[in-house]
């Protein structure tokens, strides 16, 4: 080969070819038509009639897909019900019940501290009471009860910045508790085989 | 009393939790809801939403791991796996916009797309590699790799082949002509080869050598292709469109 074949082979090789994106989504039916790009979906298909090159990486991708197309096989179920907990008042508030140190509060507005909280989720209530932890200076431990659902197979995990950062079991009677806390916004979540409630950005 | 929560209700977190949950009844074959994977998805691109992005990358790492390697490419490259699986997961980010994202009803189709990257990286790299090797035959000390700023330069280079894919195009006098040079030039072939990717335009391969002859005979004489591959441009009358390669100084 000459020296300008190869200078011509070196700066045009494939020039024309679409790029492995485009083909990809011309493989997949999602071709973008702009005016811009002009009908790229016309275009592909006659450029594949001269480019073995091209036919051959979409054979390449159809071989790909087929082999892990298995991974996306499934048939799609709603089989757990999600609830997100809303707060209701606290109708024992103000009759000598207990004081906590402070509370986590909920979403719907300001609460005064030490206040006991009271959530709705489904057909589920939820009572929710912060109380300074014994065990650790300047930590809280969190005790809560969950009724009007049966909690056998729930678990409770609270969540911090995205994060699981504790779990606990959640006994016969509804009753679970969290020790040792820091600050932060918390998200609890109690969850069971066909039902899931979240308490949202519960704040320390 | 609240009904059944809409899952673009929950927080990141809820998310996260739901789609883990789900993810592994999946794996372990058991019915799951695909529901929270795909919202996670549609915040990632619809709200640009880069936590959204992490918890993906999290959640699917290992499982686009398990894609790149099961790739036919995939062993006779000379990368690492996760080389393949965080470009699969940048070209998916740059790839799909929100009106595109519009094309994609179930989280089955956004996984599609995302083999479909892994399958799309593993071919640019094969790609490049093949590009490097043609690009052997010349002088690659002028092309420098330089990180970043090769990524430009190699748009950039795109842009100027195809200027010269053009600027030749309207030299070729018939079909003939145009199946030798696209052959021989942008697809490298042999004429033998090219005979046989085009047999219904030329009569055998003497007259794909003949065609070919003819047309390099006429380039070789043509000042503008002459002054591109001396000084890296065309003459400015041969040529509207500036310059080729101006950048990559004396030949």
């Amino acid at each position: 080969m000459t020296d300008l074949e190869d200078r011509l082979t070196a700066v045009l090789y494939r020039v024309t070819c679409p790029d492995t994106i485009e083909l990809g989504e011309y493989r997949l039916g999602i071709t973008s038509e702009s005016q811009e790009s002009g009908p790229r979906k016309a275009f592909i298909e006659q450029h594949l009639l001269g480019c073995p090159y091209c036919s051959r990486e979409l054979a390449q991708l159809d071989s790909f897909m087929a082999q892990v197309q298995s991974d996306l096989d499934y048939t799609p179920v709603e089989r757990v019900k999600i609830w997100i907990a809303r707060r209701v008042p606290d109708l024992t508030a103000g009759v000598g019940s207990s004081t906590p140190a402070f509370a986590f509060r909920g979403s719907d507005g300001e609460d005064d501290p030490g206040q006991s909280l009271v959530f709705e989720a489904g057909d589920a209530q939820l009572m929710i009471e912060i109380q300074d932890d014994v065990e650790g200076a300047g930590r809280k431990s969190l005790v809560g009860l969950i009724i009007g659902i049966d909690p056998e197979g729930l678990s409770a995990q609270l969540w911090l910045d995205g994060q699981p950062v504790a779990t606990a079991n959640i006994d016969d009677l509804g009753n679970f508790t969290f020790s040792n806390l820091g600050s932060g916004h918390h998200e609890l979540i109690l969850s069971g085989p066909d039902v899931e409630i979240h308490v949202q950005k519960l704040l320390t | 009393m609240p009904g059944p929560a809409d899952h673009q209700l929950l927080t990141l977190s809820g998310l996260r939790h739901r789609c883990a949950v789900e993810s592994d009844r999946f794996f372990s074959r058991q019915e799951h809801d695909p529901r929270y994977c795909f919202e996670l998805f549609r915040r990632a691109i619809n709200n640009h939403d880069q936590q959204a992005w992490q918890i993906i990358y999290d959640q699917y790492g290992p499982l686009v791991s398990g894609w790149v390697e099961r790739h036919s490419l995939f062993p006779a490259a000379e990368e690492e796996t996760q080389y393949f699986v965080n470009r699969a997961f940048e070209k998916m980010w740059a790839a799909i916009t929100p009106a595109k994202f519009e094309n994609f009803p179930n989280l089955k189709s956004v996984l599609s797309y995302l083999q479909m990257c892994v399958h799309s990286v593993l071919v640019d790299y094969v790609r490049n590699r093949e590009q490097a090797t043609a690009m052997a035959q010349e002088d690659l000390s002028r092309i420098p790799d330089d990180g970043a700023a090769n990524v430009e330069r190699r748009v950039s280079q795109r842009a100027e082949s195809e200027e010269l894919w053009l600027w030749l195009d309207e030299r070729l006098k018939n079909e003939k002509e145009r199946r030798v040079v696209y052959g021989a030039f942008v697809l490298a072939m042999k004429p033998r080869e090219l005979y046989a990717q085009f047999p219904e335009t030329f009569n055998g391969v003497n007259e794909v050598y003949r065609v070919k002859e003819n047309v390099m005979a006429r380039l070789r004489r043509d000042d503008g292709l002459k002054k591109l591959f001396t000084t890296g441009s065309f003459d400015a009358g041969e040529n509207p469109h500036t310059s080729v390669y101006d950048d990559r100084g004396e030949g």
